[in-house]
């Protein structure tokens, strides 16, 4: 008989805890996508692994944001006698240990959807005693091993929670992912932030979901404040970026924090980084335009991954170099001065297909992309998404952000083909062309 | 403390940096022009120096370490076995990562356009007359 795991997830408005388990798995070799047990319940809070062993899991959970913590099932049932059974058939080898004398432990009630009171938390747990013979004593603060009986309460009728669960879990405490990360990062303490830092959650999501670790070179060309960064050297990558904005790269301007006033000279994404200890992950930032970047793409592969949130208009403007004059004069300077070019209007389509010409040039096959593409919920199909033939789609999950806009949450990894570095990104869809296409549908809905 | 103690360009990005000055279909290596460098010394980290030694131009390094007249510091050639060469990787460390530009230029190599480094940070924007 195999151990079945259950993982049990944040209740996140991003719904991507599956894709980032199984991008951790990547890392540490396991193909999660194959473990996840058949027969699933259909449920966004929680997925049960089976045929993987408990060091695997505790890897895994290393890095998970989105997953709160894992167990190690011992019954299933729709109610208390059939739960009971299923904890009598389960081997006794894996749980002899626990009742042993000499461990201390708890027993937890979990309900999920639903808060269970105290006097019934203490029902369940009493109709289970007679197949849990524990001899060691309660601890409650910091026992040996730790239990929770689980109920599933996110079958809603008529936007009520049910009176009774539609599944019970009995397991076994493995360890608990890295929530506390969430708010080690956040926003509200970090001095150096923008009007669009990425919140500390979805940042380390996305460090998992490209994979982002020791050894890795991660880049981010809309670095802007760079709290993605922050977020990949969290998990042990080097890290790199470019920003078309002087200003915020040099600390420059005013704080985007309500009366913070003008920046300070520590604003920087370096300090930013060594705010955390995560200095010695810094390479550099540059200020560089995307539509027209310095990267050396004709020689080498230079990344490992790629991750970035690239404006959409709506609180950071889409710009490049470029003017609309038609012959431009740029006025010469004295040495040690320089000239800040003219900045006109970066489309979208044009901003997503620099993108991912540029990915396909310097990531290392097998590298990832990950990205936001905003998109108005009505307008949305396969087709906006941005294709190239040397880029397989692995993920695409929908953060809604109000009743008309979501964005969406794009992986793409490089494929280790010959041919195909030269073709061009292709968006069938017409929704991200001309100036401002999202912001204009964006404000007149 | 002065703002430039902690802001600078490592040798390693300048390795992954071209000109893309219209026009120019040499621009690799941009020449660097350092008028003030630092040194620090960084965790040394041998596993992502070995990951990086196939991406760098090692040629370009060199001549970034000649304008630094820093070139006795690195060998003129990659070394065979790198990744078992704690003594290759050390030298390697140090010129991609322990080297700061504070100040200088970057310039093109065919069309001598100037990319400044101010604070550290390389400004690789193209004027609105050259995109």
């Amino acid at each position: 008989m195999s151990i079945h795991y259950l993982m049990l997830f944040a209740q996140e408005k991003l719904k991507c805890a599956v894709p980032e388990l199984e991008s951790i798995g990547r890392i540490f070799g396991i193909n999660l996508a194959e473990k996840w047990a058949k027969n699933q319940v259909d449920s966004s809070s929680m997925r049960l692994l089976g045929s993987i062993n408990e060091q695997d899991v505790k890897n895994v959970m290393s890095r998970s944001v989105l997953t709160k913590s894992a167990f190690e099932i011992w019954g299933v049932g729709r109610n208390l006698s059939e739960l009971k059974v299923s904890i009598c058939a389960f081997p006794d080898t894996f749980k002899l240990k626990h009742f042993d004398e000499s461990k201390t432990f708890a027993v937890r009630v979990k309900g999920i959807g639903k808060k269970v009171s105290l006097s019934e938390q203490v029902s369940k747990m009493d109709a289970l005693e007679d197949v849990l013979p524990f001899h060691g004593k309660v601890n409650l603060t910091c026992p040996d091993a730790e239990f929770y009986i689980i109920e599933d309460y996110l079958d809603r009728v008529d936007g009520q929670s049910p009176a009774i669960p539609s599944a019970m879990y009995f397991g076994r405490l493995v360890c608990h992912g890295q929530r506390s990360l969430i708010d080690r990062y956040s926003l509200k303490k970090r001095k150096f932030i923008g009007n669009t830092s990425m919140d500390p959650t979805l940042a380390m999501v996305m460090a998992n979901l490209a994979c982002s670790t020791h050894g890795h070179l991660t880049c981010d060309p809309f670095v802007g404040t760079g709290s993605l960064l922050v977020a990949a050297a969290h998990f042990g990558s080097h890290v790199i970026g470019g920003d078309i904005n002087y200003n915020i790269l040099h600390a420059q301007g005013k704080s985007s924090r309500k009366g913070a006033g003008w920046r300070e000279k520590d604003e920087t994404v370096r300090q930013s980084l060594a705010g955390y200890k995560l200095g010695d992950k810094f390479v550099d930032v540059l200020v560089c335009d995307c539509a027209r970047h310095a990267w050396n793409v004709g020689g080498k592969n230079l990344f490992d991954g790629i991750i970035t949130d690239p404006p959409y208009g709506i609180r950071e403007a889409c710009q490049r170099v470029g003017s609309k004059r038609e012959e431009p004069s740029v006025p010469s300077l004295p040495d040690g001065q320089f000239h800040i070019p003219e900045q006109t209007a970066y489309h979208l389509d044009d901003i997503f297909k620099d993108l991912i010409n540029f990915s396909v040039k310097t990531l290392t096959p097998g590298g990832r992309l990950v990205y936001w593409l905003p998109v108005h919920r009505a307008d949305y199909s396969d087709d906006v998404i941005p294709r190239h033939p040397m880029l397989r789609l692995v993920y695409n999950c929908e953060q809604i952000l109000n009743s008309h806009s979501a964005r969406r949450l794009i992986v793409m990894e490089k494929l280790p083909l010959k041919n195909g570095i030269n073709s061009d990104c292709v968006i069938k869809s017409k929704i991200y062309s001309g100036h401002n296409a999202f912001r204009d549908r964006y404000f007149k809905v | 403390m002065r703002v430039t103690r902690f802001l600078k360009m490592r040798l390693m990005t300048h390795n992954m940096l071209t000109s893309h000055v219209k026009g120019v279909t040499n621009g690799y290596p941009l020449i660097l022009e350092a008028t003030e460098t630092n040194e620090k010394e960084i965790d040394f980290n041998p596993e992502f120096i070995a990951k990086m030694i196939p991406r760098i131009e090692w040629s370009a390094l060199v001549n970034a370490m000649e304008k630094l007249g820093k070139a006795d510091l690195i060998p003129e050639e990659v070394a065979d076995e790198y990744e078992n060469d704690e003594d290759f990787l050390h030298k390697a460390h140090h010129a991609l990562l322990e080297i700061d530009v504070i100040k200088g230029n970057l310039v093109c190599p065919q069309s001598g356009r100037k990319f400044p480094i101010s604070n550290g940070i390389p400004n690789m924007l193209l004027n609105e007359d050259e995109v």
